[in-house]
């Protein structure tokens, strides 16, 4: 039976690694927020900035404070999904006899990075979603399962989009979050500057928790008390994201074409019992949901035509939502 | 209970004051806004007056009503919480906790959320506030409720200004009396005058005729016969000649102002001695009263004449019915005073004829003078034995009669003419055949008696003793004798009349006399 000491202990070794990684990681506290988020609920996120804003530093700090197994994929066009999941390649033992032996891909690590995304083939990009949504993959009819926990942080640049392919609407909607990291503030970058200006590769970051701590933090979240009006508000937004629904906003009606999926309701649940536990509350809140709301839903509304040609950004829909739907 | 239980019963406590304040709002605006349409309805005359008690207690009612259904409305508890947390910004923790506490989610929770609630200090009202709608509907119902206040005061000041009879149905009800006694006494009046004066006349003649009688001959029965059924029809016009008695229903009232009374008595009763004396001055005050209105009449206005009679109710209410019944029957004031003259003239013309039948009556007491005797035998009770044969005790038939003979005063004239003229042979023994006149005239007279008695001045104990005999000796007589001389002759137990004579102490002499009377009967028969 979990007690509130065990609880408030989770919680401060999760604020210590927070700690830990605003350590290296110089401002984008609600990106390292909505990370963690993503980690508590075992769920992949989605990371859209440009280059050089730090996400391949963050994931690697992250895998470093939690003490998991992390890899890095570079997507590239001619990427195979081989080189994602792995290989069976032929192997000769010590008696000389030559057998087929899988070689493992770098999806089976605790913490995949798979860098820009989008530049990938759709047959690589869909290797790699299986992998996210099974958890585990299939080579030579044979299935092997990835270790808990597992998450992937695919990135992708918003700019250079030639030559790219686009991951398609029902792939996006695997994804938990997606995180957009703005550029950092001149007083950020002089930060950056001065942590990391040395050429050095940055300070050690120490392990705070373990993995089996990180399971039971994520099992506990998962059974976060929810009262059922969140769970109604929860499903107010999503619902009014929906052009047909009579509580949508004029933007929504105007420039949607499809509204977010029950996933993102989901997400907006578990999220917000994530954002309560890393928040120090024993129960989920209405502002536990308002915090993950944007980060839940950006990435599952598709405009309609004019939404696009008008260049409608999804925020300014979502605020609309936001500001119209309120908590009953 | 611990102290979320605490929070939520104090919470569904204020939620449901504020669910029945909110109900009882709404519903005394729509009773305070009927109230006051209904009190300026009032207030206009399309309706009666509307009772502060009545629409008070009724619009509380309503109010109280409402207020118990919103009260007693289902709640929510789980908005109910979440609206608290949302007003206390308590992270939700209330439904939270309520819904672990229903059993939904992970129990482990749950104490330590109560524990977090223990440092919460909440005010319910704070979390369930009335709302600005709520408070601005009650600011309504308060003006609404002055404003009907205002008008029932209004109504009620106007109500003390033009009515001053505060029971409505009371005046009504005593109108209609006033009406009906005025009724009635119109009735009487349409009596003919000229009819009585015609009877009083006929009366007076046949007077006469019995006087010349009686001067020649003082026992004349037939004379005196005929005083008797004068005497008798001079009542029965006396009673015609009154005023008629008010019935029952207006009398209840008057006996707490006997003074105003006409007469006394109820009409059932048997009217009382001096009813004579107090009818011929009720029929006087009426007509002074009238008289009065009628002088008067000519110079009041309309609202001093009411003025006018209204104090006339007090002293003489039948003047005062008739004048307001011939007020509200005639359209102008000289109409009204040409009817009251008419009234007058009747109601003089009643007392002119009241006051010839008094001399009549007191001519008619003056002649009856030497058979007063016979008229206080008449008039005594009953109650001694009768001196009839056993067989005629028996006979029914035998007692009708005796009634009959008793009634004759009633009967007139002509009934005392049919026994005289031939039925003097018929049943002896049986009380019906009448004694001759002439053989009547041989027997001892009764007042003869009395007269002896007086000369012999017995002592007073025999003197009682001598009326005891005279009262038995009256007894003895048949019933419906009117004088020894027109007595029926019948079985007379001598015997028994002789015992009583042994019994009494009669003096000797009139033992004689007695015995000779009885058996002068006894030839008779």
């Amino acid at each position: 039976m979990i007690t509130e000491k065990r609880i408030r202990e989770l919680q401060e070794k999760f604020h210590e690694l927070i700690a830990e990684i605003r350590s290296v990681i110089i401002g984008h506290e609600e990106v390292i927020k909505h990370v963690l988020i993503g980690l508590l609920c075992g769920q992949h996120l989605l990371l859209e900035g440009v280059p050089g804003l730090g996400k391949t530093l963050l994931v690697r700090t992250l895998g470093r404070a939690l003490g998991l197994k992390f890899a890095r994929i570079q997507f590239t066009p001619d990427l195979m999904p081989a080189d994602i999941i792995g290989t069976r390649i032929l192997v000769e033992d010590e008696s000389g006899r030559r057998h087929f032996e899988f070689a493992r891909g770098p999806v089976f690590a605790h913490l995949v990075l798979a860098d820009e995304i989008n530049r990938a083939t759709p047959k690589t990009q869909s290797a790699l979603l299986e992998a996210m949504q099974e958890r585990s993959i299939t080579v030579s009819g044979e299935t092997y399962k990835l270790e808990e926990p597992f998450m992937v942080l695919a990135t992708q640049n918003p700019i250079e989009m030639e030559g790219t392919y686009p991951l398609p609407e029902a792939q996006i909607d695997r994804f938990f979050f997606k995180i957009l990291l703005r550029y950092p503030s001149l007083g950020e970058l002089e930060e950056i500057l001065r942590r990391h200006g040395g050429g050095q590769e940055s300070q050690a970051v120490r392990q705070v928790l373990t993995r089996e701590e990180l399971l039971e933090v994520q099992q506990l979240v998962a059974q976060w008390p929810t009262a059922s009006p969140l769970r109604r508000y929860a499903a107010r937004l999503v619902y009014a994201t929906q052009p047909s629904s009579p509580d949508a906003p004029e933007l929504v009606k105007k420039y949607v074409e499809y509204g977010a999926s029950p996933r993102a309701a989901l997400a907006l649940i578990w999220g917000a019992k994530a954002h309560a536990f890393l928040s120090g509350e024993l129960n989920t809140r209405i502002a536990d949901i308002q915090a993950v709301f944007y980060p839940s839903l950006i990435h599952r509304i598709i405009r309609n035509f004019r939404g696009e040609a008008e260049g409608i950004p999804v925020e300014q829909i979502l605020q609309q939502v936001y500001e119209q739907i309120q908590p009953t | 209970m611990h102290s979320f239980e605490t929070i939520r019963v104090s919470l569904e406590r204020r939620k449901r004051l504020v669910q029945g304040s909110a109900l009882a709002s709404w519903a005394l605006l729509g009773s305070f806004g009927i109230t006051a349409l209904m009190l300026l309805g009032s207030t206009l005359g399309i309706w009666g007056a509307l009772p502060l008690s009545a629409w008070v207690i009724g619009n509380l009612l309503v109010g109280a009503l409402a207020f118990m259904v919103g009260w007693l409305r289902p709640i929510n508890t789980i908005e109910l919480l979440f609206r608290a947390d949302r007003q206390w910004r308590t992270n939700e923790r209330l439904v939270t906790l309520y819904e672990l506490s229903l059993g939904y989610g992970p129990q482990e929770f749950l104490p330590l959320l109560e524990r977090q609630l223990n440092r919460l200090s909440v005010n319910a009202a704070q979390a369930l506030p009335f709302t600005s709608r709520d408070k601005w509907r009650w600011a309504v119902v308060v003006i609404l409720a002055l404003v009907c206040v205002s008008l029932t005061s209004f109504v009620q000041l106007g109500a003390l200004f033009v009515r001053t009879e505060p029971d409505r149905s009371g005046a009504t009800a005593q109108a209609s009396r006033e009406s009906q006694r005025a009724s009635q006494l119109l009735e009487w009046l349409q009596t003919p005058s000229a009819e009585l004066a015609q009877k009083l006349l006929s009366v007076r003649e046949r007077l006469e005729q019995a006087r010349a009688a009686l001067a020649l001959n003082p026992n004349d029965p037939r004379a005196r016969a005929a005083l008797q059924q004068l005497h008798a029809e001079l009542i029965q016009e006396q009673q015609r000649l009154a005023p008629p008695l008010p019935s029952a229903e207006e009398e209840q009232p008057k006996r707490s102002r006997p003074e105003s009374s006409l007469v006394e008595g109820s009409p059932g009763e048997p009217r009382p001695p001096q009813r004579g004396t107090s009818e011929a001055l009720a029929l006087n005050q009426l007509l002074q009263s009238l008289r009065s209105v009628s002088e008067q009449a000519q110079s009041l206005s309309p609202e001093e004449l009411q003025k006018l009679l209204e104090q006339l109710r007090e002293t003489n209410p039948d003047a005062a019915a008739l004048a307001e019944h011939l007020l509200q029957m005639t359209q102008t004031p000289e109409e009204f005073r040409e009817r009251l003259e008419e009234i007058l003239r009747k109601l003089e013309a009643r007392q002119a004829l009241r006051e010839q039948l008094e001399n009549l009556q007191r001519e008619l007491e003056s002649a009856l003078m030497p058979s007063e005797p016979q008229v206080e035998r008449e008039e005594s009770p009953t109650g001694f034995p009768s001196a009839m044969t056993p067989r005629e005790e028996s006979s029914p038939q035998a007692q009708q009669e005796g009634q009959q003979g008793l009634a004759s005063e009633a009967h007139g004239i002509q009934s005392q003419e049919r026994q005289e003229e031939g039925q003097t042979s018929a049943g002896a023994g049986r009380g019906t055949a009448p004694l001759d006149p002439e053989a009547a005239q041989d027997l001892p007279d009764l007042s003869q008696l009395r007269e002896r008695s007086r000369e012999l001045s017995v002592p007073g104990s025999q003197q009682d003793d001598l009326e005891i005999l005279f009262e038995i000796v009256t007894m003895e007589l048949p019933q419906g004798s009117e004088t020894p001389w027109s007595t029926t002759p019948v079985q007379i137990d001598y015997g028994k009349v002789e015992a009583l004579l042994d019994m009494l102490e009669i003096p000797e002499e009139l033992r004689d006399a007695v015995r000779q009377y009885f058996l002068s009967l006894s030839r008779q028969r």
